[in-house]
């Protein structure tokens, strides 16, 4: 059984090994050519809208001529999602001039997903391609490393567009998405199954493509640093790849959330200050415990009159697994469903009010554990309303061993609280956070 | 071998530690038939499953023409059974992932 099972996979692997190298569907032949950085930098007028790490440039030859990637700023937006990532490419056309294009590849989401790496063999997705001055020239969709079909400019009728060299089952339908610039790409793309049998250049750019080939060749430069954490310039890299897209969860609005305080006159207002922490592990300074690492949230209580509105949130990475160490930040509602082991409440004026709330309707960008986390964010908030909250300062890790760094962390602020028992604004009890309004427009 | 087996063991055992949860576990995310509640669990910062239904209750009470014909809860997220690190949840706390499945909106 052994035996025949590596016999299966000897002819298996056989057979992968002897297929033929996919053409790059490059049809404009150019006699290979050098083409130095230095030419390139001599040549390329600065665009004042892009911004380019000459260092990470890179180069590539094909067969049929040579080019130079190099990642840019910017990241287009697909289907809603902030997806993929932008590069610029120069190559000598046929009339042996230096040309430039700019290339926003965008991988397909379930594509990244799955595999998490991206690479030239197996890219499924499309590459956007715009001229120098960001006319949009037409692009390619690619499935499993092959062409799946092509993409150009919308027309106001879509079926009197040409398609050439296309099988007769494909099928142009109009699209859009967001590119780099912010500006609403609309499209008409041909898609083709199973594959789309190209015999020529799609023809794109002024008719004089020296043939490039995005992903083919063994190429992997234009997709191929997802993931890998490779070199690749300043150009946005892929998204971090977790679970389905909108898997991980969208964070509450914290502008919207805010505004809802602007519904209740200050004039005679009471407003309240709230911090709940909930400890890893309750009664000790452990920074990890039962709780896995706690977390402490703030809430707003804007009070006049029979008019009440009650505001819990809570600073969160926008990520999972390993990479919530450091990631992009979200704020989430806590009301109502904290079970907090302590809190410390303060009464505030409307001016301090008002900067804690301008405050958490513009949080910071960044998530980190150790820097930036939702203990520091509370204090921050706090801080920015002249309140100073009591020492959150924790050593970091399991025990706390002497010397260590100290953080701000749920457990040293839980610790310091629960020291300030008995005083009236201070509850040792827990209890569960209140409910938030939630957002107001 | 047995000392692999014990390794791995040993593995499985503490990676499905409370301690680890912040880490290890995703963010379960939980919607209604018409979207218009949703629910992020952020295990081992502060809410639970539990958080989840206390919410959705208040939910249904604030919007009570919900209970006729909306009122079941859905799992927005999917279940991923080769994650030996969830298994104590999936064994033990598994009202979860006995939801039904809705395909999640997507975020902007």
């Amino acid at each position: 059984m052994k035996r025949k099972n590596i016999i299966i996979t000897i002819v298996f692997l056989s057979l992968i090994a002897c297929r033929k190298e996919k053409e790059s569907g490059e049809s404009q032949t150019t006699p290979a050519s050098g083409l130095t950085l230095d030419q390139v930098k001599n040549w390329y007028q600065t665009d004042s809208s892009i911004t380019i790490d000459w260092q990470q440039a890179e180069h590539h030859q094909t067969k049929n001529t040579a080019y130079w990637l190099v990642g840019v700023n910017g990241r287009p937006g697909f289907g809603k999602l902030k997806l993929g990532y932008r590069r610029l490419v120069f190559y000598k056309n046929n009339h042996n001039q230096i040309t430039e294009q700019i290339l926003e590849i965008i991988p397909d989401a379930l594509y990244l997903q799955r595999v998490k790496t991206v690479s030239a063999t197996d890219f499924t997705g499309r590459i956007f391609i715009f001229d120098r001055k960001h006319l949009f020239l037409g692009g390619l969709s690619y499935r499993n490393g092959q062409q799946a079909g092509s993409i150009k400019p919308a027309s106001q009728d879509t079926s009197r567009l040409q398609v050439n060299n296309a099988e007769l089952d494909c099928s142009w339908f109009d699209s859009n998405y967001v590119d780099s610039d912010g500006n609403a790409v609309i499209y008409s793309e041909s898609v083709c199954d199973p594959i789309y049998l190209s015999g020529g250049s799609d023809g794109f750019g002024d008719g004089s493509t020296a043939g490039y080939s995005p992903v083919s060749s063994g190429d992997a430069a234009p997709v191929g640093h997802g993931g890998t954490g490779g070199s690749s310039g300043n150009s946005a890299p892929p998204p971090a790849v977790s679970n389905l897209p909108g898997e991980s969860g969208p964070g509450i609005s914290s502008k919207d959330f805010m505004k809802c305080f602007g519904n209740i006159p200050d004039q005679g207002a009471t407003m309240k200050i709230t911090v709940y922490v909930q400890e890893p592990w309750p009664g000790t300074t452990f920074n990890i415990g039962p709780n896995s690492v706690g977390h402490t949230a703030i809430g707003l209580t804007k009070i006049n009159g029979s008019q009440t509105v009650t505001q819990v949130v809570g600073f969160y990475p926008d990520a999972t697994g390993l990479d919530k160490m450091h990631a992009p930040s979200k704020v989430v509602n806590n009301g109502g469903d904290l079970e907090y082991n302590v809190s410390i409440t303060y009464t505030v004026s409307a001016d301090n009010f008002q900067k804690i709330r301008n405050y958490i309707a513009d949080p910071p960008a960044t998530y980190d554990l150790t820097s930036f986390n939702c203990t520091s964010f509370v204090y921050q908030a706090c801080q920015s309303g002249n309140i100073t909250l009591p020492d959150p300062y924790s050593t970091f890790g399991p025990a706390s061993p002497p010397g260590g760094p100290a953080v701000m962390a749920p457990a040293g602020i839980g610790d310091s609280i629960s020291n300030m028992k008995g005083q009236s604004n201070v509850n040792t009890n827990g209890g569960i956070t209140p409910n938030s309004k939630g957002a107001c427009q | 071998m047995k000392k692999y087996i014990i390794i791995i063991f040993t593995l499985v055992v503490i990676s499905n530690l409370p301690f680890f949860n912040f880490f290890l576990q995703e963010s379960y995310t939980y919607t209604n038939e018409d979207n218009t509640f949703s629910y992020i669990e952020e295990p081992g910062k502060g809410t639970s499953f539990w958080g989840c239904q206390r919410q959705f209750g208040r939910f249904l009470c604030l919007h009570p023409e919900k209970e006729i014909g909306d009122n079941l809860i859905y799992r927005t997220f999917t279940i991923k059974p080769w994650r030996f690190w969830l298994w104590r949840e999936m064994i033990f706390h598994n009202e979860r992932f006995m939801l039904p499945y809705k395909e999640p909106t997507i975020r902007k």
